[in-house]
């Protein structure tokens, strides 16, 4: 830099006792990932279910493993299994922004669909619930997914 | 190869620039007496990791200290706290940068930046570019909220001071904005930011600026 910090001491005493070791709490990062207004309860069973099916259904759709999936975004496997098996409560932000940005998905939107935000209106409640409940499959399973069921019934059958 | 050779010392160069340091100091919170301390200018990939080890446990204790069965869970956003090591995916983006104090082995405090996309509102330079300032954090053992004694004091103060040195050395004078969430909205103003009220395009948090006068004031350590 080609500009210095001020060296006076007596003058940071002074800005040192403005700040009295209080948290700075800029807003901008926490408004952009949709952080404010932050939800304090559990989400509801319909939000988790939408969450799950929304990071599922996007992975299946860009083709992707939940091994992939959790490499891309950099977060344990785990975490995303659980994500898809609306198991979490409480997403971590890290998690869910990143997530995000493996998906190509808006990350103040899903932090909205994952619970961590309130959404500012109703419609996107509506929008969420009616997602929950028209993604939910009727169709035959595909192949995959009926040799992955035929491979673990048969593990469960042996052990 | 020669052509080569003067790029690669070019690309140094910058690279020295970039990563380069400052001296400044803070104080130690009980005495007030000035320790020194480094100001990074650019953080790695590695150093914002062990940011987040070793603030992340200390904020969750302190965290659950204040959770006591039924007390009110409406301190977020306040005490909502960024995790740094997911920089690669922000401050990697244009514009965006994150610097950070150090002193005695261990990072101090962070702060956020972006210097692309946002604009003065206040007379005499509306519209003229300035750094805002996205997000500050003290290490969890320099806040009042985390622990009964902080260690050092003045850090926030060191950060912001950073961002107007970043907003000099990119042309802007000095000129800063930020939105600031209640808890501190008078530590900005004694800072010499001045309000334009609630904005709604931030769910009505107000907008804080910081002019070049009160920019100079600042960094010469001149308030009223």
């Amino acid at each position: 830099m080609k500009t210095q910090p001020n060296q006076d001491t007596s003058w940071l005493r002074r800005m040192a006792e403005v700040e009295d070791n209080a948290e700075l709490s800029v807003g901008g990062l926490a408004h952009e990932l949709g952080m404010l207004g932050a939800a304090t309860a559990a989400p509801t069973p319909v939000v988790k279910s939408a969450f799950a099916k929304l990071v599922g259904l996007r992975r299946r759709d860009m083709r992707l493993t939940v091994e992939q999936l959790a490499e891309r975004a950099e977060v344990d496997v785990a975490e995303v299994v659980s994500i898809e098996l609306g198991q979490l409560d409480q997403p971590e932000p890290r998690t869910v922004f990143k997530l995000a940005g493996a998906l190509k998905l808006p990350a103040q939107k899903l932090m909205q669909v994952s619970g961590l935000a309130v959404p500012r209106d109703t419609r996107f409640n509506d929008a969420v619930v009616r997602f929950a409940a028209r993604s939910e499959p009727i169709e035959k399973l595909s192949k995959e997914e009926h040799a992955a069921l035929e491979e673990f019934v048969r593990f469960l059958a042996e052990s | 190869m020669l052509a080569i050779g003067v790029d690669v010392k070019r690309a140094e160069a910058a690279e020295t620039y970039v990563m380069s340091n400052e001296s400044a100091t803070i104080l130690r919170s009980a005495s007030r007496q000035p320790v020194a301390a480094q100001l990074h200018l650019a953080l790695t990939v590695q150093q914002l990791a062990d940011v987040e080890a070793k603030w992340k446990m200390l904020r969750y204790e302190a965290v659950m200290e204040h959770l006591k069965p039924g007390a009110p869970r409406n301190q977020i956003p306040e005490n909502w706290h960024w995790d740094w090591s997911a920089k690669a995916s922000r401050s990697g983006t244009v514009g965006v940068r994150i610097m950070g104090i150090e002193c005695e082995g261990d990072w101090q405090g962070l702060i956020m930046t972006a210097s692309i996309g946002y604009q003065a509102r206040l007379a005499p330079d509306e519209g003229k570019a300035l750094i805002y300032v996205k997000y500050v954090e003290s290490a969890p053992w320099n806040l009042k909220s985390m622990t009964g004694s902080p260690k050092f004091a003045g850090v926030g103060f060191r950060l912001i001071e950073a961002a107007v040195l970043e907003s000099v050395d990119a042309g802007h004078d000095g000129r800063l904005g930020l939105h600031a969430l209640p808890a501190a909205q008078a530590f900005y103003q004694r800072l010499g930011f001045v309000t334009t009220g609630p904005d709604k395009a931030v769910e009505d948090l107000p907008y804080f600026e910081l002019t070049v006068t009160a920019a100079t004031r600042l960094r010469n350590g001149d308030t009223r």
